[in-house]
């Protein structure tokens, strides 16, 4: 019963099935990311949002704790599956940006559905994994200017792609009627039956 | 074990109207019970409770006086992507057992017996998405046996076969189901109609209004069936009747020394096939002769051998044809893109009319095709039905001289089919060829002008009846 | 998955019977090698053995790895440009513009590249010698994963050609119906919504059909028994010696048998 606490096997069933959508997205984006890369000028950090869209659309879906995390695994796990290379690093980044949202939705006790928490979301999963790329990619060894343009970029995207464009789309979504059975709802059984 | 529910009341959330009210319905242990209805009826969402589906899974707020249902029940429902959870056959059926705690070692031989038992001849490890439509239906059925159950609940099991792989699977279930309670809601009935010993009708309100064996049925009632719509072993001698048609003589369509492939089999040659205009064409052929393959080459979907030439100039592109042959695709879903159902037909309005006759035209257009009380909805809220409508017309407003539907009638009652029927003659009228792959003998029988039939990689013609 | 793989694979190695989940947690262990490795020369050695590994242990057909390779090559160099372009550095090979390219930056550069090369290596040998359905139950026997979390995923798995297929369906009936309308209807960040919303709004409902009718099958997250039996065994502990004696052989070679005279990359 959706009533449960905590995730249904519908509710996990959903969330990974979103991820995986997005996993085919991603494939498919990670030609628009590459294509921007050679210059150097970090023009591929502006798309850098899309790669934790899934976790934010999964959650404003559902709004139960977990999903976002479990979406973002899901969405990098099915990145691996769709491209054939298992990547050890994308798993990694996948989880810690899940787990970055996970943390923005549970400071709003999974109700919020607003368009800010949403870009909150965003910067938090552009900013967490930037520790490691600065000892991955040696980031202290590039010009300065270069930096801040490149986490400039990535915040702005993430607040944008993972916070606006993920609220258009659930707001999209919710228009469908699809949402009607799924997620988190108001206790309001009964009815007058 | 019997069944028995009594004063149900359902409605489902964010809607004004209960699906049922006060609702009794009792079946005794090892009947067969077929359950009739239009759209709307709540055939499927009573099987869902008659399996312990609502509340376990589904979150529907109900009340009930008495609630006897085997929660154990075992289902096959229509669409196989949504009811298989394993990549291969083997793994598939290991799952249900694995949920029965069925110690490993037993597995196997319970695997092969259900195998035996449905007909299905495969390679174990074959992977499920490889089989076709009627061997996947044997899968679900097989799975269902290993789940020991006593009951068994059938959501539509045929309605994806094609004509030939339905009469075997009905005989398939007839063969395991002898000890079982069953109750079946199917679309098409020939084939089971005299083998159940009760039949029920629900109205669209979701009402039971009659309880009777088939044969009773038959003599007596055969009118209320139609009045509801539903299809019935003698449905199509209450099919619509039209005058004959005489197609015009200019070439819309010819093909030349086509060669359709899959993979690098050769799945079709054409050496010459030419269509002309106000032609009433139907496609008939056993899934993978191509059938959808020839729509997709004549759009230039897919890559082929061959010439095609529409109104005599060569098509290279897609884009060459687009609009003056339309194409609407067997999941009317894929075609939306706009967020109402009003929206989806204006946009093609828009482009051809000022303003406000584009609005008038729009309004007036949807009134007929029966959508205008759901205008306001998105497109993929609506039933199949009216999405199958609406994708029909996505096509006006530029008026399409050649429209290629692959299976219409797929899924929808015997109303709204006759009502298809009805707007595609409308078109072949007006002077519009209407191409039709259908597997549907009722309508390859009567309509045509002209039918396809795919076999042995070629294409056979065959004058129709709905020639003059 | 494997049965997509079964005709460009040849052969099956000790790899093939080593436990997901040791080649996942090596490749844990190998990502924060390969970050603390700032030798380019030990890093170069890695790379290399890896590549070998990869060839003679997954048993796919060489042509098939070759075509890899050359992608992994130009993704990795792709990577490596803004520090090859923009790393500080006091030996100026080329200069233009922002554009400045120091014999530091560029040597910080490749090493970059082969950390993504030898991970890129190592997965490719994982996905090659792994069943999918494996790691799935290896999960929940060894490691007690929920089943509703492990059966999630591997139906989901099967819904991902059914996904791309949808997806390719549906732009053929765009392509169909574009020419009928205005194009803003169709195009740009609208086009994208509307896919992406139809995709999911599909993928959402047949999720939605799916849950139901595996709990109709009697599905719960209670105990189970299992149809495979994974288990750990010797071939892991093969397996578990070869990378340490790689990373080793690499340290040795690297330090001995130096190509560049550079011993840090920073």
């Amino acid at each position: 019963m959706a009533q449960r606490k905590g995730l249904t096997l519908t509710d996990v069933l959903i969330t990974v099935v979103i991820g995986f959508v997005f996993a085919v997205i991603y494939s498919l984006w990670g030609a628009v990311y590459t294509v921007l890369q050679p210059l150097g000028l970090h023009l591929n950090e502006l798309v850098y949002g899309m790669w934790f869209i899934a976790a934010v659309v999964a959650y404003l879906i559902l709004r139960k704790p977990g999903v976002a995390l479990l979406a973002e695994f899901a969405a990098g796990a099915g990145e691996t599956i769709v491209t054939l290379q298992f990547d050890v690093i994308l798993i990694v980044y996948a989880l810690l940006q899940g787990l970055a949202c996970e943390i923005i939705f549970a400071a709003f006790k999974y109700e919020s559905t607003k368009m800010m928490t949403a870009v909150y979301a965003g910067i938090a999963a552009a900013l967490i994994t930037l520790p490691i790329d600065w000892f991955y990619g040696y980031l202290a060894e590039v010009a300065v200017w270069n930096i801040v343009l490149m986490f400039s970029l990535r915040i702005i995207s993430g607040a944008l792609i993972a916070g606006v464009l993920a609220h258009l789309i659930y707001q999209a979504l919710k228009e469908t009627g699809v949402l009607k059975f799924v997620g988190r709802r108001k206790l309001s059984h009964d009815e007058g039956l | 074990m019997a069944i028995e529910i009594k004063n149900l009341r359902l409605k489902f959330p964010e809607t004004d109207k209960r699906q049922f009210s006060n609702l009794n319905i009792k079946i005794n242990t090892g009947e067969k019970v077929l359950m009739l209805g239009p759209s709307g009826s709540g055939k499927s969402t009573l099987l869902n409770l008659l399996g312990g589906n609502i509340p376990r899974s589904m979150d529907i707020p109900f009340k009930a006086d008495v609630l006897d249902v085997d929660t154990g029940a075992a289902y096959v429902f229509q669409d196989p992507d949504s009811q298989f959870t394993m990549p291969t056959v083997v793994e598939e059926l290991a799952f249900i057992l694995e949920n029965r705690s069925v110690p490993q070692g037993e597995m196997d031989k319970k695997i092969q017996d259900a195998l035996l038992k449905v007909g299905l001849n495969t390679d174990l490890k074959m992977p499920i998405n490889n089989l076709s439509g009627g061997m996947k239906q044997r899968l679900a059925i097989a799975s269902a046996l290993l789940q020991g159950s006593g009951t068994l609940l059938l959501d539509e099991p045929t309605s994806m076969l094609d004509a030939a792989s339905v009469g075997g699977l009905w005989q398939t279930l007839r063969n395991v189901w002898t000890d079982k309670t069953v109750v079946i809601v199917e679309h098409r009935v020939n084939e089971i109609w005299d083998k159940v010993d009760r039949v029920i009708l629900m109205n669209g309100d979701g009402e039971l209004i009659m309880d009777e064996s088939p044969e009773v049925i038959m003599e007596h009632h055969i009118g209320l069936l139609n009045e509801y719509g539903v299809w019935h072993p003698y449905s199509w001698d209450y099919a619509p009747v039209f005058n004959k048609v005489e197609p015009g003589d200019e070439t819309l369509i010819e093909i030349n020394d086509m060669t359709l492939e899959r993979g690098k089999e050769t799945l079709l040659n054409i050496d010459n096939l030419i269509i002309k205009r106000g032609e009433w064409l139907t496609i008939e052929g056993q899934n993978g002769t191509g059938k959808t393959s020839l729509m997709l080459a004549l759009m230039k979907l897919i890559k082929t051998v061959g010439n095609i030439h529409v109104k005599g100039n060569k098509v290279r592109k897609t884009k060459d044809i687009a609009g003056t042959v339309y194409p609407v695709f067997q999941n009317p879903e894929l075609q939306f893109i706009t967020n109402t159902v009003y929206d989806e037909v204006f946009i093609n309005l828009e482009m051809h009319y000022p303003p406000d006759e584009a609005h008038e035209k729009c309004e007036a257009l949807l009134r007929r095709i029966g959508l205008d009380h759901v205008s306001h909805l998105h497109p993929l809220e609506i039933s199949t039905g009216q999405k199958r409508r609406l994708s029909v017309a996505t096509a006006t407003g530029g008026v399409p001289e050649v429209m290629i539907f692959d299976e219409p009638t797929f899924g929808l009652d015997q109303k709204l089919s006759y009502e298809l029927l009805k707007m595609f003659y409308e078109r072949v009228e007006d002077g519009v060829t209407v191409i039709m792959i259908t597997h549907d003998r009722g309508i390859t029988e009567r309509y045509p002008t002209r039918r396809l039939i795919l076999e042995n990689k070629a294409i056979t013609e065959v004058r129709g009846d709905g020639h003059a | 998955m494997t049965v997509m793989l079964e005709h460009i694979k040849k052969y099956y190695t000790f790899v093939d019977k080593t436990n997901p989940l040791t080649k996942i947690l090596i490749g844990l262990l190998l990502f924060l090698l390969v970050v603390l490795m700032h030798n380019p020369n030990q890093l170069f050695y890695l790379a290399m053995i890896m590549l070998v590994a990869l060839v003679v242990l997954s048993g796919i057909q060489l042509r098939y790895l070759l075509v890899m390779l050359a992608l992994f090559l130009v993704f990795g160099a792709f990577s490596a440009m803004y520090m090859v372009f923009y790393g500080a550095g006091t030996t100026t090979l080329f200069r233009f513009g922002l554009i400045h390219i120091t014999e530091e930056s560029l040597i910080r550069g490749i090493h970059i590249m082969m950390r993504g090369l030898t991970l890129s290596f190592f997965g490719a040998l994982v996905i090659f010698t792994t069943k999918l359905t494996d790691v799935f139950y290896s999960l929940m026997i060894q490691l007690r994963l929920k089943p509703k979390f492990a059966y999630s995923f591997m139906a989901a798995i099967r819904m991902v050609p059914i996904i791309a297929g949808e997806y390719m369906m549906l732009r053929q009936a765009r392509k169909v119906r574009k020419p009928l309308i205005h194009k803003r209807h169709i195009s740009g960040l609208k086009g994208f919504i509307t896919t992406v919303i139809t995709l999911l709004s599909q993928s959402i409902r047949r999720a939605y059909r799916l849950g139901v009718a595996m709990e109709a099958k009697q599905f719960d997250d209670g105990p189970r028994t299992y149809y495979y039996q994974t288990s750990f065994s010797k071939y892991d502990v093969l397996f578990v010696e070869m990378v340490i004696v790689i990373a080793f052989v690499s340290f040795f070679l690297g330090t001995e048998f130096s190509l560049i005279n550079v011993t840090d990359a920073r």
